[in-house]
């Protein structure tokens, strides 16, 4: 299809690069990605993927804004605190970028919305702030074969992965690290342990760059590896996943075993 | 003949070091054990294991001069 010399000049200085071109632009805009949580991580995740042109971007958030969540939501404001999250983002990222389509869903990630709307995107990107809904979004993408683009952080570190993406004939995920999830009170929140917002913001554009490779194919995806990043001491730590015993075990492996698991109970 | 022992996350806050050095020990096992016995607070935390940047098994040997990580699950976005 032949291209708007709009289209061209707002994507130009990407197409522009080696081994980039009008091709991979055609598949950013021909591919569809779905964003948990539309917080620390979830704002430079968004910001990026939109200005780059994926052409179809979910976001799915059922808080409203806070005053304490804007030291690294970036895409919020003063005037925003107390509406509500996924649909200001929308807003805000369709003045970003009228070219993409925005899909807003004011509602929690529960297993009937996974199991609704997963399958009608290409990436799932979890952004999200605790075990319950990590483990969920996990295990309903492994169920429906969907790649996922995770990232999480503690205080001034932060993890990326990419799972479900077959790399030499394996397609591992969450569960080969930690095949149970850990109880609420083992692991610090953000808002126990803090979070200076530019971690986030590292660790989300990374997610971004995972998400970016993951459509047009460019460079090397981070799947069955564990990247993870220490803002003071700026070290960058890999470390090869391989298949875990427990695994399969702990996963349920059916969508009717997938919809009776209780995830907030799991996790409390 | 030692071998390192880095942690990350959480962890340092419940070992009060970024890393140690320790005398060779040669199954995982064994360095588990020794790990409790100098930070009683890892025997309550979940983490994963990794020698020279690969995740080990249960039953894995530690080659000599073996970089050791304790890798605990983040969940703050």
């Amino acid at each position: 299809m032949e291209k708007s010399k709009e289209y061209i000049l707002r994507y130009q200085r990407q197409i522009t690069l080696n081994g980039f071109g009008i091709v991979a632009q055609e598949k950013l805009t021909n591919a569809k990605v779905l964003v948990v949580g539309a917080g620390g991580l979830g704002c430079p995740i968004l910001q990026y993927i939109v200005a780059a042109g994926v052409g179809e971007v979910g976001i799915v958030d059922n808080d409203e804004v806070a005053l304490s969540n804007l030291n690294r939501q970036i895409l919020f404001g003063q005037e925003d605190i107390g509406k509500d999250k996924a649909i200001i983002a929308a807003q805000k990222l369709a003045e970003q970028n009228y070219l993409v389509k925005l899909n807003a869903f004011q509602q929690n990630c529960d297993q009937a919305f996974a199991l609704e709307q997963f399958p009608q995107y290409d990436i799932i990107v979890d952004a999200t702030d605790n075990f319950a809904t990590r483990y969920l979004i996990n295990d309903a993408c492994v169920l429906l074969k969907k790649p996922l683009v995770f990232g999480a952080v503690s205080q001034f570190e932060g993890q990326v992965a990419v799972f479900n993406v077959n790399k030499e004939g394996h397609s591992l995920n969450y569960r080969d690290l930690f095949p149970v999830p850990p109880k609420n009170n083992e692991v610090l929140s953000c808002a126990e342990g803090g979070v200076l917002g530019v971690l986030p913001g590292i660790i989300g554009m990374m997610q971004a760059m995972e998400v970016i490779k993951l459509i047009t194919g460019i460079g090397e995806v981070l799947a069955n590896e564990l990247l993870t990043y220490n803002a003071l001491s700026q070290e960058i730590y890999k470390m090869q996943i391989v298949q875990h015993s427990d695994s399969e075990k702990n996963m349920p492996t059916t969508l009717d075993a997938f919809n009776s698991l209780n995830y907030q109970w799991l996790c409390s | 003949m030692t071998i390192e022992v880095q942690f990350f996350g959480q962890l340092v806050d419940k070992t009060g070091k970024s890393s140690i050095q320790l005398e060779y020990i040669s199954s995982m096992v064994q360095l588990k054990e020794k790990l409790f016995t100098l930070f009683p607070l890892l025997k309550e935390s979940k983490f994963v294991i990794a020698i020279n940047n690969k995740m080990a098994v249960e039953n894995a040997n530690i080659p000599e001069h073996a970089k050791i990580a304790l890798m605990p699950p983040f969940s703050g976005g």
